[in-house]
């Protein structure tokens, strides 16, 4: 093995985080906290429609810790629609090709390579289009996290 | 851990950039300051466009000092007449063209490229057939910034 470093030369710790349930018909969201830099290496969670008839439209967002009226800085939403009464998983992570909705109820994509700051922010996003009963559940993310 | 490092070994400072929108029927650029190289890792626009009939091509480039480009991404679904395009850009997004309407907003993302800019280099909107009337705003960067 001669010289080859056994650490990893980026540095951080790799830390898996469990995102509470938004309520009911709610985007998630999650903040990084004070102390530390993230990249978000991958996330995932479940959807599940009431039996309320209508489009739903998902994707998700990250935005950052300047306070102002603008919601929304970087947002994808996937092409396919979620419809009444269906259950989906959302996988995302970094370097992913995209697909929407494929034969077992994934949607794919990647995330932002970046490094967000304390206060910036990332979650996924009913684009506005829940109805009463719509639930995100089961949000699991890994990050790299650096201490600063 | 042994000799993990908790800090990150890719240095640089993260910034978020809230440029000025520019007038109605002008493309919106933004010059990289002196003193620093830049990488832009996500950004975000949005187009509203009046009711004035007309493709609106979006095109969005890197252009050096000297104008020479350096990059570019072209979609190939045009903005029409009546919209509020979300244009939202980030390093390790895998699709080149999509757009997805939830009336009234417009969809669109597409990669940024994973390179350290030199200052005075120019990143900036090029849309061909844009009106008098349509609006860029909500104009969101956020990149890595080091010293040189």
């Amino acid at each position: 093995m001669g010289n080859v470093c056994l650490t990893p030369l980026e540095g951080g710790e790799i830390v898996i985080i469990t995102v509470p349930n938004p309520g009911g018909t709610s985007d998630w969201i999650y903040s990084v906290p004070a102390g530390y830099e993230m990249t978000l290496l991958s996330v995932t969670w479940q959807v599940s429609t009431s039996a309320l008839v209508g489009d739903r439209y998902i994707g998700y967002f990250s935005w950052g810790p300047v306070a102002d009226a603008v919601l929304y800085r970087m947002l994808t939403v996937f092409t396919t629609v979620i419809i009444a009464g269906q259950s989906r998983a959302v996988v995302l992570c970094l370097q992913s090709s995209r697909t929407n909705q494929n034969i077992v109820n994934h949607y794919h994509d990647s995330l932002p390579e970046i490094r967000y700051t304390p206060g910036m922010r990332w979650g996924g996003t009913w684009a506005g289009s829940s109805l009463p009963g719509d639930q995100f559940f089961n949000i699991v993310q890994t990050v790299i996290r650096w201490r600063v | 851990m042994g000799n993990v490092c908790f800090v990150p070994l890719q240095g640089g400072e993260i910034l978020e950039i809230l440029p000025l929108a520019p007038a109605g029927g002008i493309n919106h650029s933004y010059t990289f300051l002196a003193g620093y190289e830049y990488e832009i890792r996500m950004a975000s626009y949005l187009l509203t466009t009046n009711a004035v009939g007309g493709n609106r091509a979006p095109v969005f480039e890197l252009i050096d000092a000297a104008a020479n480009l350096l990059w570019r991404i072209c979609f190939s679904i045009n903005t029409t007449a009546n919209e509020l395009a979300r244009f939202s850009l980030y390093v390790g997004c895998r699709r080149s063209n999509f757009s997805l309407i939830v009336a009234p907003n417009h969809y669109y993302n597409d990669a940024l490229p994973a390179m350290r800019i030199l200052p005075g280099c120019i990143f900036q909107s090029a849309f061909t057939g844009l009106n008098i009337g349509d609006l860029f705003s909500e104009i969101r960067f956020v990149c890595y910034r080091w010293r040189t």
